[in-house]
């Protein structure tokens, strides 16, 4: 019914305008720097920024109760600040790096909780020895953190990557196909007997070329630059990266579907992507929001990839753990796709 | 056998409260070349957007070849042609890269494309952008994409408009020959001269209607007029008289 061509021939025009695509993106002015430098060097300015090696001051979790004597023994100083917190909180702080450590008073001494491997927790133990009472030094113990201290390279580049992948699909699938219609293109094309199915095809396949070019140059200058390491599986970490991309392909194709001036496309893209570059924990954790957005927050799809992908790549995490975020991507993928093929307008 | 190539029946049009197209009945037979003329905004473009099946009719019926959009669109666009008015293509691609794509959408190689170059005499720009042609050599190429399948049937939106006069006298030769070759033609155009030189019958559209149809003499002469802007003006007045 559909298919004019013989299935090999059909195949050689969708390969043949995938690459009519590719070669109109690389031959785009500035694509290049937008596309692969802009994120780099977003990432480097931001990771030099947090990780600052002159920085010597260090931030320790007390608990509440020891607050008051261990203020006595290691008083706050210009090196050294002391937060209470408990519990989660304090597991928490420690993860995201805003504490190194943790310090308490047992009946022998000082109790560190520190990562000594880390170059902050060897410098927290030391400004702590310099500060401590005289009669306290002889007996402060290192344990290991309950939470390994997080840097803020690992916290960024997963998310660094996620803005990535949604901006790729956002504009490189939604915006992309708001232009062709916009160009008349879509229209030109659907007057041949290439089928429907393969012209959107056709732009997908474009950008699941550019998109993993664009991923491995960030991953590859965070890991070189800032050491980022990958703590949970590749296999997950790409799949999560996969749902991530159903989902913003899906929200781009809405958003494209019935659009019919640049200035509305424009708008729709902006609408579309600057409030989850803003709200959902690219740059630092959206649990810092106000409590009553962050239920809504939490299922944005910008914030499940980043949560997915950091969760995997910062701490680990298996499928159990982000197997329902993915459900949820891909579930928004599915909705919003289809919602948005149905509306398709193709001129 | 059918014996006509396009065929449309009382096909409508509407835009809101705005009638583009208000029921037309138009043949067009095998080999056949028609011209459609009309001011602006008297729904060309729309009525021959519907034939080329990118806009639905919202009443009547649109035939290719006896198919119908409904059931045999891949095969109706797989004989027919068509330059859409002011066509785009894709700017950043080269001439050459550009034929060998629109050759691969009618299952056509790398030596279709050859031809095509040859055809619109394009073979010194073949590695330029197409963005960066100008307005003749723009037209010419998107005529060869419009019959990169080799079609039956060619259905072109102002191919000349924006051409100089010499680049005009390339596109006209293309298409007399093509016509020679036994292909139905279907353009709109706003140049009697053009209509003329490449079509058989011309049909005056007017407010998404047929106003008259006949060969340019016989349109003239029954008219009483001399030029096409003078039986426009003679048409239109005679109607408000009515
Ligand atoms: N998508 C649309 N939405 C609303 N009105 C439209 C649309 N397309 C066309 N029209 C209207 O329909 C009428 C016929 O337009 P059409 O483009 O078919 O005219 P035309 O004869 O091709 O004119 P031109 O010589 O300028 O190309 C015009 O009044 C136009 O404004
Ligand atoms: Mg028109």
């Amino acid at each position: 019914m559909n298919h004019g061509l013989p299935f090999r021939l059909r195949l050689r025009a969708l390969f043949l305008l995938t690459k009519a695509h590719l070669l109109e993106f690389f031959r785009e002015p500035g694509i290049l720097f937008w596309s692969f430098g802009f994120p780099i060097l977003l990432s480097w300015a931001l990771g030099m920024a947090f990780l600052s090696p002159k920085q010597v001051k260090t931030t320790l979790i007390v608990s509440k109760t020891d607050s008051v004597a261990v203020r006595v023994a290691v008083p706050d100083s210009a090196s050294i600040a002391l937060v209470a917190l408990e519990g989660d909180d304090a597991l928490r702080a420690l993860r995201r790096g805003e504490a190194t450590g943790s310090i308490s008073l047992a009946r022998d001494g000082i109790r560190l909780q520190l990562d000594t491997t880390t170059q902050e927790g060897i410098m927290a133990r030391l400004l702590v020895e310099r500060s401590a009472s005289r009669g306290l030094l002889e007996s402060i113990t290192v344990r290991d953190p309950p939470a390994r201290a997080g840097n803020y390279a690992d916290f960024l580049l997963p998310g660094m990557l996620g803005l990535g992948l949604m901006n790729g699909c956002i504009w490189g699938i939604g915006f992309a196909l708001m232009d062709l219609r916009l160009r008349k293109l879509l229209r030109l094309f659907a007057s041949t007997p290439l089928s429907r199915v393969d012209i959107l095809l056709s732009v997908a396949l474009a950008r699941a070329t550019t998109l993993p070019l664009e991923s491995v140059c960030l991953w590859g200058f965070g890991a070189i630059v800032f050491g980022v390491a990958m703590h949970g599986n590749w296999f997950l970490f790409v799949g999560s990266a996969a749902a991530s991309c159903v989902a913003f392909a899906g929200l781009g194709i809405l958003g494209a579907s019935r659009v019919g001036h640049m200035q509305a496309a424009y708008g729709i893209v902006n609408a579309l992507t600057i409030p989850m570059t803003i709200l959902s924990g690219v740059f630092f954790s959206w649990t810092k929001f106000p409590l009553w957005l962050q239920p809504v927050v939490e299922y944005l799809p910008l914030t499940l990839a980043c949560d997915a992908l950091r969760a995997v790549s910062a701490e680990g995490a298996g499928l159990a753990q982000v197997g329902g975020k993915l459900a949820i991507l891909m579930a928004w993928g599915a909705v919003t796709g289809i919602v948005g093929l149905r509306l398709f307008r193709w001129r | 056998m059918t014996t006509t190539a396009i065929q449309t029946r009382a096909v409508v049009k509407r835009y809101g409260s705005l009638v583009a197209v208000g029921g037309v009945d138009l043949s067009i037979a095998p080999g056949e070349g028609v011209a459609l003329l009309g001011p602006n905004g008297a729904g060309k473009t729309t009525l021959v957007e519907m034939i080329e099946g990118l806009i639905h009719p919202d009443e009547g019926e649109v035939l290719v070849e006896g198919l119908d959009w409904k059931h045999h669109a891949t095969r109706i666009r797989g004989r027919l042609g068509t330059c859409l008015q002011d066509a785009k293509l894709p700017e950043r691609l080269r001439v050459d890269e550009t034929l060998v794509l629109f050759s691969s959408f009618h299952g056509r190689g790398k030596d279709r494309a050859e031809e095509l170059l040859e055809l619109v005499d394009l073979g010194a720009s073949r590695k330029q952008l197409t963005g960066k042609l100008s307005g003749g050599q723009r037209q010419r190429l998107a005529l060869a994409c419009a019959i990169a399948g080799g079609p039956r049937i060619l259905i072109l939106d102002e191919p000349t408009t924006g051409v100089d006069p010499a680049a005009r006298r390339q596109i006209w030769d293309i298409l007399k020959a093509l016509r020679a070759q036994g292909a139905t033609l279907l353009l709109t155009t706003h140049f009697m001269d053009e209509a003329e030189f490449l079509c058989d019958r011309v049909v005056l559209l007017e407010h998404g209607r047929i106003l008259e149809q006949g060969t340019v003499p016989e349109l003239l002469e029954r008219g009483g007029a001399t030029s096409l802007d003078d039986l426009f003006l003679k048409l239109a007045g005679r109607r408000i008289l009515e």
